[in-house]
């Protein structure tokens, strides 16, 4: 082996040290952007929601006194709010399942090798590309008692008079309905993808195997899909808890308050009762809401996927 | 396949089809009709007449509505794309300290619901002077932790040997970043733009808090007005307004279909 | 052209294990430097200290006389070859010879001459708008070599730049390499875990094994006089036979009773050695020799060569081969020889012993 050379100082820790400095420099240059955006439009509000939520305002949004849990004690004493966290429970047991199962099913058929599939995926997403006031405006006309088309289907059955959106008891399902509707393209889409993720060698080993297509379905694409399933159960949960825009436009929270979900509550208190301590007090709880439904998604459905 | 099956998933897939596409396709037909048609409640119109949709673009100012969508979408867009990119490329390419801890902040945004945050962020806009204005309506949106999370996924498929041959001849980041990473990363920039410019165009509880004026007032607020507004009850007209409104985010959507199915999973797997 | 020093380099990727120990050596300006090792020995790790992409942990790294352990890759003016080629792949063969120039402020005209330059060099004239993709792999070889030729860097690294490519053309980019580095008179450091490669290309190298620095010298050297049996084992193919042995007196005792006698060339005095031979070694005995006889287990004709196994011993099994095509079938039993200056021998531990000794000095040694 060679004789050692000058054997010179050990490396000089502040060229080193430097250097470091310059390149966290520039790793926060690159992400300054999102760091401040983030800051102003993210974690400050998200504060300030909390902040706000100990607070009685006034109708700028000033807090005015400290009220401590005030806010929450008396929101989870409150009928009105109570009848809101109701329906938004209910909403997202009506949509989520639903818009998942049937996009699963889409996607399953639009994942098959046919001519002119691509014609058919087309289709299936298309509600992506639909707004959600331009879908609400459409059901909106499609629910009217007298001159929409469903009441009109519905007669010739002998069924006539069915108010959609101003019955009660109705009301929610059929914004859950066309909610599911307007959920569709994206589900399909996300689903669509991941079955198309899956090594197709996999489908010709189990061919060759000569399973059946459901014992094929159950054993080898749903496990595979899991991680795809979990994604969008978990983004559609999170998704309908912050449904607004339907409501708005189809019941504005009624009848009844039957369709007053959180976010629309949230949005009455805040910019038309000028409530913002009682407005803020919902947001907080609608933001540990999505934090335990995700927490919860996260320990119990992931369980049951397997990642490749 | 046995052709009995073929023929029943055919089948299955028409009958689906007519079923998702039927408000579209109904909205549409409706949008043909005059007044008195609509209200008998036909579907089919007996006599098509392009009468709606003049009448939209005349009673509300559609094409106004219209620009503004277009104008604050592409902002948006474009603001997303350069912003996510940046932070995604210090994500993968830059190792510092305190890189994960950063990165782990920008990803827990993703558990913030945005609505949670818009009565601060209303108070604030209201401040900055930024009501009734394009800043109000895109600058709080050009940060996307969705979108950084996706545009790292994929830049950390390029091979790092990649950027270690470019350090070794002297290539700067910066231009390393735009002459290597970005042309590679060409498809999940489309993903994400298409993505950011379909859901800006159909915001709607944002623009509904930080305009009221028609001056920037964004298409789907429009359609909203429409609706509650005197004319609701000419259907025919509306119906055109919304077929006006869709089309551009159905076009996009039909040729960024492919791009969106693969590139929006890779940012959530893996 | 410039000198290379690494002086008690050592690395640590976690702050507590290393992977290259107290690594001292010395490259020459001109030199055709190989690291050759087994897989995951250390070798990347030292080239890419050396290029400046991995930090090192203690030691110094000197190239031309001055410490560099700080400077970033792009000022110590060198030249790197990747594994995998790392050619962009939207660039085109042009763009990606061209492209790590443009910080150097080299006129666009000068570019231009250098890429063709070098494109004419390595036969790339006619894909110069092509891009990567459209390249067979020995071509996107040659971009990666002539994007490396470019920069007109004094020193060029390259790790494993062949291991993609089929043997045949593995064999001719070989000789390209080594053509073009003399032409050129640049400083090569070369990794490879490829034996052949590194006896049929370095003018020195050095054997890694486990990130200590096994022996440094030329491939002929080490090839004869290795200096332990991880040495011994790994250059040469096949390797080097070795065999546990007791000695006695002038005997070489292997298990199962087999002995062997030598008169003038004993090792030194140890009881329990190993001793090596090369298979090229073993010859068929004629009458006259000393000989042993062993039996056949496995032949294998490869046309000019004969690798014929036999049984050393029950479970040990060493390799002759025999030049030409022998006809000699499993389950023969043959005479066998070796020349008695062939034998090579290490002590237990694995370090060679002592050049052996002529037996009158081993003989003295022996009865101290
Ligand atoms: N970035 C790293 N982080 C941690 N350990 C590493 C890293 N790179 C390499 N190592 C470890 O260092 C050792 C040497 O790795 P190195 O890549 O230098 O081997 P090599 O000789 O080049 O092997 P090969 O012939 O397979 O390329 C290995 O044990 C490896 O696991
Ligand atoms: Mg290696």
């Amino acid at each position: 082996m060679n004789a050692p050379l000058s054997v010179k100082s050990s490396p000089s820790v502040p060229v080193r040290r430097k250097r470091a400095v310059w390149t966290t420099l520039e790793g926060i240059v690159y992400l300054l952007p999102s760091l401040i955006l983030f800051s102003i439009f993210l974690f400050y509000p998200m504060l300030k929601t909390v902040y706000l939520s100990f607070y009685a305002t006034d109708h700028q949004g000033n807090p005015v006194q400290f009220v401590g849990i005030e806010n929450f004690v008396y929101l989870l004493k409150d009928v009105n709010f109570l009848q809101s966290i109701k329906a938004t429970l209910l909403f997202v047991c009506y949509t989520v399942p639903a818009s998942v199962v049937l996009a699963l099913c889409l996607a399953l058929m639009a994942n098959e090798k046919l001519k002119g599939i691509g014609l058919f995926r087309t289709f299936f997403s298309s509600t992506m590309g639909m707004s959600v006031a331009a879908s609400s405006v459409i059901w909106m006309f499609m629910y009217n008692p007298s001159i929409g088309v469903i009441n009109k289907v519905l007669s010739l059955f002998g069924i006539s008079d069915v108010q959609w959106l101003l019955d009660p008891k109705i009301a929610l399902i059929s914004v859950s309905i066309s909610t599911i509707w307007m959920n569709i393209g994206f589900t399909f889409l996300i689903l669509l993808g991941g079955l198309q993720n899956i090594d197709p060698t996999l489908y010709e080993s189990a061919r060759i195997a000569g399973v059946s297509y459901w014992y094929q379905l159950r054993k080898v694409t749903l496990p595979l899909l899991s991680p795809t399933l979990f994604f969008v159960t978990t983004v559609s949960l999170i998704h309908s808890f912050q449904t607004f825009g339907q409501i708005d436009i189809l019941t504005k929270g009624g009848p009844m308050d039957a369709t007053n979900v959180i976010v629309y509550s949230i949005y009455k208190d805040a910019f038309i009762n000028y409530n913002f301590g009682s407005a803020s007090a919902q947001a907080v709880l609608l933001f540990f809401a999505i934090l335990v439904v995700t927490f919860l998604q996260f320990k119990f459905g992931e369980r049951k996927v397997h990642y490749q | 396949m046995n052709v009995l099956r073929t023929f029943l998933l055919y089948a299955l897939l028409v009958i689906c089809s007519v079923v998702v596409l039927f408000p579209i396709v109904y909205a549409f037909l409706i949008s043909f009709m005059d007044g008195a048609e609509v209200l008998q409640g036909h579907i089919w119109p007996q006599k098509f007449t392009m009468k709606n949709y003049v009448a939209a673009f005349q009673k509300v100012p559609l094409f106004e509505y219209l620009f503004n969508s277009f104008i604050v979408s592409f902002i948006v867009m474009l603001g997303q794309l350069i912003i996510s990119s940046l932070a995604a490329f210090a994500f993968v390419f830059l190792k510092f300290k305190g890189r994960d801890v950063l990165f782990f902040l920008c990803i827990a945004t993703m558990l913030i619901p945005w609505e949670a945050t818009m009565i601060p962020n209303f108070l604030t806009v209201q401040k900055l002077g930024w009501l009734n204005s394009y800043l109000g309506l895109t600058v709080p949106f050009f940060a996307s932790a969705f979108g950084i999370f996706l545009l790292r996924q994929h830049f950390k498929t390029i091979p790092l040997e990649l950027y270690e041959a470019a350090q070794v001849s002297g290539v700067g980041r910066f231009r390393f970043f735009w002459n290597i990473v970005l042309p590679l990363s060409r498809t999940s920039l489309i993903t994400l733009g298409v993505y950011s410019f379909l859901t800006t165009w159909n915001m709607y509880l944002w623009p509904l808090l930080v305009t009221n004026n028609d001056r920037v007032r964004t298409v789907q607020i429009g359609l909203k007005q429409m609706q509650s507004q005197e004319i609701s009850t000419e259907w025919g007209v509306v119906m055109a307004a919304v077929i006006v409104v869709i089309l551009p985010t159905l076009l996009l959507l039909f040729v960024g279909q492919k791009h969106l199915q693969k590139g929006l999973m890779q940012g959530a797997i893996k | 052209m410039e000198q290379i020093e690494l002086v008690h380099v050592y690395k640590s990727y976690n702050g507590k294990d290393n992977v290259i120990h107290d690594l001292s050596v010395s490259i020459e300006p001109g030199e055709f430097f190989v690291l050759v090792g087994p897989s995951g020995c250390g070798k990347s790790t030292i080239l890419r200290m050396i290029a400046g992409l991995e930090t090192i942990t203690s030691g110094t790294l000197l190239i031309g006389g001055i410490e560099v352990n700080e400077l970033p890759p792009s000022e110590r003016n060198l030249s790197m070859v990747f594994q995998n080629y790392a050619l962009y792949p939207h660039l085109t063969v042009e763009q990606n010879i061209t492209f790590g120039l443009y910080k150097k402020k080299i006129s666009k005209q000068e570019q231009k001459k250098r890429c063709l330059e070098a494109a004419e060099m390595l036969g790339l004239t006619d894909f110069l708008k092509h891009k990567p993709r459209q390249l067979s792999g020995g071509q996107r070889q040659r971009v990666a070599l002539a994007r490396a030729i470019v920069t007109h860097a004094p020193i060029c690294l390259m790790d494993e730049p062949l291991s993609n490519l089929d043997a045949k053309l593995r064999a001719k980019m070989r000789s390209e390499i080594r053509q073009l580095q003399r032409r050129l008179g640049i400083t090569m450091i070369y990794v490879t875990h490829d034996q052949v490669e590194a006896m049929t290309m370095a003018d020195r190298m050095m054997i890694l094994h486990e990130g200590r620095a096994q022996q440094i010298g030329a491939p002929l050297d080490i090839y004869n006089h290795p200096s332990n049996t991880f040495v011994a084992s790994f250059i040469g193919s096949p390797p080097m036979n070795l065999a546990k042995a007791k000695v006695l007196e002038s005997l070489l005792l292997f298990d199962n009773g087999r002995a062997m006698r030598l008169h003038h060339h004993l090792p030194p005095s140890t009881q329990q050695i190993i001793v090596g031979v090369r298979p090229e070694h073993i010859r068929l005995a004629k009458p006259s020799d000393d000989h042993f006889i062993a039996k056949v287990v496995n032949v294998e004709v490869l046309g000019t060569e004969t690798l014929v196994t036999f049984e050393l011993t029950k479970n040990e099994h060493w390799i002759a081969r025999w030049s030409g095509q022998w006809n000699i079938h499993a389950g023969e039993k043959v005479p066998l020889t070796i020349d008695e200056t062939a034998f090579l021998f290490f002590h237990e531990n694995g370090q060679r012993l002592d050049h052996s000794i002529p037996s009158y000095a081993a003989g003295k040694g022996e009865h101290q």
